[in-house]
Order: C-alpha cells, then structure tokens, then sequence
C-alpha cells in the first residue's frame, strides 16, 4: 500500500500533463494552419452554416426560457424590496451582460463539441483523417481551423439572439402578469445600458467558441479505441469545453470589471 | 523529388520502431525498382501496416531512413511531406472513404486541391477514374450504402487520383469473397502495369501475393525472414518460412 499511493498520484498527473503538452501542440498546429494560404473558405461557411445556423432554433430557446425565469422568479423579489419599477432593467442587464453569454456558450458546448468530437473522434478511428492527410491536405487546416474558425464567429452572433430571445420572452413573461407594452419594457430596460455593457460580455463568447472548437477538435482528432473511443471523444469534448467555459468566465468577468469600471 | 541514381523508387534501410516496450521493426531494409509489385507477408501484428504508415509518413521511425522517390521521408513535415506525398497512393484497409462524401466527392476530394487546371476538370476525372474501377454507375452512392469490395474499388481510385508513381496497399483483399478478392488483386497488376506504378502490398493473402508480385518480403518478429521472389520463399530453409508457407497452403 505504501508503494502504491504515490502512483495513484503520479500517474494521473502524468497522464493531465501528457494531455496538456498534446494539446499544446495541437494548438500551435492549428494556429500555424489558420494563416496558411489557401484559406478553407468553402468548408469554413459550411461549418459556419452547421455550427451556427443549426444552433439557433436551440440557443433561441435557452434565451427565451432565461428571460422568462428571470422575470417570474425576480419579479417576487424586486416587489418585495419596493423595486419592481426595475424589473425590465434587471432582466435586461442580467441577460445582455451574464445569463445570455453563459447560457449560449453552455448550450453550443452540449449542441456543437458533442457533434464535433463524435464526428471528428468516427473520422479517426476509421482513417478518414490519415487519408486526408496521405492526399496532401492538412487535416489540421481543412478539419480542425474551419471547425474553430466558425465556432468563434458563430457565438457572438448566436449570443446576440439569445439575448434577443431572453429579452423578448422576458417582456411576454412580464406582460402576462402585468400588462406592459413593448416599447415601455424596452425603454425602462435599456435606460442606462451603455456599449460597455453590451460589446464585451457579448465579445467574450468568441473566447469560449474557440474553447469549444479548440477542445473538441482535438478531443475528436486523437480518439483512439473504435466506437467506444468515439463515445469518451464526444463526452469529453463537452465536459472539458463546458468546464473552460465556466473558468474562462470567471477571468472574463474579472477582466472586463477591471477595463470597464 | 528525384529518384535514386540506381533506378530504386523505394530505399528503405534500418527501419525500427517500437511501442512502448514493443519493437515492431527491427533494422528492416530493402529496395524497390520503378514499376515493381512487392509483397509484404507476416503474421498479424508483425508491423506490416506499421511499415506502411512510415513510408508514407503518417508516423516517424524510431531509427533509420526512408526515401521514396529519392525524398528522405521521415525528415519531411508541413508542406514539403504533403508534396512528396501527393506522388504516393495509399489504398487503406477498409478504404477510409470520407462518409459525409458521395463516391463521385471521394474521389474529386484530392484532385480538386491539387489539380490547377480548369474547375471541370476534377469531376471529370474523378468520373473517369471510378470508371476505370467499375463504378461507373454508381458515382453519387454514399459510402454507407456500397458493399466492402465496391468500398475497396472505389478507394482504390482514389488513391489513383493524383497520378502517384508508388502506390501503398494495406490488405487490398482482406475481408472480401475470393472473387472480390481476385478481381481486386487482377485490378492492382492492371493498373500497376498501365501506369507503370511501384507498388508495395501488405497482404495475408498467399494466393495473392504469389499471383501479382514481383518479389516479396516476408516479415517476422519485426524482422525480414525473407527477401526474394515466390520461388526463394518456397526454397527458404527459414523456419518460419516454411511454417508460414505450411499454413498458408
């Protein structure tokens, strides 16, 4: 027993610094990749088009279900306090500035690494990568930057809708208990909101597109171990992706507080 | 980019690789001449794929040098080793035929980065090529929907594509009926002799390899037992040649 507690230590961290040199160098790849000439054109807007435009019904439905539990739960709050005047700022604030970038961030994780490590993790374990790459392309380039490509341009835009989708929803949640009318709800919600509370919450999802892209290419393109690897690939593209997602917040959080006091 | 001054295609001298604690291959050397068929024989495991993979470049040896078409291979990365590889075929053991393409987008894939003249050109030659395997009219099925040796044909065209001088067989006819087998085994002599190909096939297949080889190498415990022709197998005094042969038959 005494030999054997220091290798259930060291062989777990062993095998994290091994992923984390592997990915490491799978970054530095794919960076080096994406200002290659030729750029990927082509499969980067069908990648946008899967990654983005097939996310939206979902992410559109996460915001919309946001914006009503936050009008029916903080309404019973703010009247309690004598604030409910503030109820269409407070759901616009939390929505533009936290609840709308983290949910869709959490939400492509699930949709976008799960598709993105089980299809890439099928490819390997099939040698479809090895035969992209024996014809002379480079699988890094063709598979893995158009994949991180599109997932940092498409988040910042579907978090766009999911706000749109939270606030909207959020006015229907609010009107059903109290009728008001759009344009009020607007005007009492976005009295005070500047571009400092909107751009850099909004920006900071391109971040976490290219954590999910980045972590579920590679969980994907080093799956090894047949169907049962593709299974591990596709969970562990969301877990890790979900996880650096809520870290990356924190910091993300902290940062834009410090530059936009 | 050039070839050997003695006419050698393929030099491949004290190739090693291990896995772990398992060496695979161990000081494998041999050459082959342009236009030449050799087989590569050896129990399952013995790193017949392995030395494949190497030459092609998709893993480096441990020790050793590898030059095809007279580039040292396992010196090459980025740009330089998909050039080099643009000029070698690689038919994989179950094909590997991208399952998101139609076969007609399989083989249109590599000749549409690579082929600079004009944009019809790619789909006409990939439809030419899927001809010349016998799947004329099946250019727009799915990979899913064709049966292994329809897979192994269509592959096979793919590897073709570029016009490759060296073409890497890895098991053409494992898994397939003997007649799948034998029309996939007369397609390789055919186009290795049309376009006067180098080609190197890793095969179980006994029958086969004495049918379209030139010469062949049969690998054991990571070593070469033998080098020669059919004939110099059937007389190897090696042990393991012999039960190999024994078996097979």
């Amino acid at each position: 027993m005494a030999n054997a507690t220091p290798l259930v230590i060291v062989e777990p961290v062993a095998k994290l610094l091994a992923w984390v040199g592997d990915f490491g160098r799978f970054c530095w790849r794919v960076m080096r990749a994406i200002f290659e000439w030729p750029f990927e054109g082509k499969e980067f807007l069908h990648q946008l088009d899967s990654i983005g435009s097939k996310s939206l019904p979902l992410v559109l439905m996460a915001g919309g279900a946001t914006g009503v539990v936050l009008s029916l739960q903080t309404r019973e709050s703010l009247t309690r306090f004598g604030a409910k005047s503030y109820l269409p700022a407070v759901i616009v604030f939390s929505l533009i500035k936290e609840m709308g970038p983290i949910t869709t961030g959490l939400v492509a994780s699930g949709r976008v690494g799960a598709g993105i490590g089980a299809e890439l993790g099928s490819m390997s374990v099939t040698e479809q990568i090895d035969a992209m790459a024996v014809s002379g392309v480079n699988p890094d380039k063709y598979l893995a930057a158009t994949r991180i490509l599109a997932c940092f341009v498409a988040l910042p835009l579907l978090t766009l809708a999911a706000d749109a989708a939270g606030i909207f929803m959020g006015w229907i949640g609010t009107t059903l208990v109290e009728p008001t009318s759009f344009n009020l709800f607007m005007n009492n919600g976005l009295n005070g909101v500047l571009f400092s509370d909107f751009i850099p919450p909004t920006l900071k999802t391109a971040l976490f597109g290219l954590i999910i892209g980045t972590v579920s290419s590679f969980q994907g393109m080093s799956t090894r171990g047949g169907t049962e690897g593709v299974g591990r690939s596709a969970t562990s593209s969301v877990v890790l992706s979900s996880l650096f997602i809520i870290l990356a917040d924190v910091f993300l959080v902290k940062l834009i507080i410090a530059l936009y006091p | 980019m050039e070839s050997e001054n003695n006419g050698d295609a393929v030099v491949v001298e004290g190739v090693q690789k291990s896995f772990g604690e398992q060496r695979v291959l161990n000081d494998v050397s041999f050459s082959l001449k342009r236009g030449e068929i050799l087989s590569v024989l050896g129990r399952s495991g013995t790193g017949k794929s392995v030395l494949l993979r190497l030459m092609i470049g998709l893993d480096k040896p441990d020790a050793g040098s590898i030059r095809m078409n007279g580039a040292e291979i396992t010196e090459l990365a980025g740009e330089r080793l998909n050039e080099v590889r643009r000029n070698i075929g690689f038919l994989f053991q179950q094909a590997a035929l991208y399952d998101s393409l139609s076969l007609l987008a399989n083989v249109e894939f590599p000749l549409s980065r690579h082929l600079k003249e004009a944009k019809v050109e790619p789909r006409v030659r990939a439809q030419e090529l899927l001809a010349s395997v016998g799947l004329e009219k099946d250019l727009n099925k799915m990979p899913g929907e064709i049966s292994g040796g329809m897979k192994k044909r269509a592959g096979l065209a793919r590897a073709l594509a570029l016009d490759p001088s060296i073409v890497l067989f890895d098991e053409p006819t494992a898994g397939l009926d003997p007649i799948t087998a034998a029309e996939i085994g007369q397609l390789i002599v055919d186009l290795s002799k049309q376009r006067s190909m180098t080609s190197i096939v890793v095969t179980h297949d006994m029958h086969a390899a004495k049918y379209f080889s030139d010469r062949l190498i049969l690998l054991s415990a990571g070593k070469i037992a033998v080098n020669g022709t059919f004939d110099d197998l059937q007389k190897s005094t090696n042990e393991f040649a012999k039960r190999f042969l024994s078996d097979s038959a």
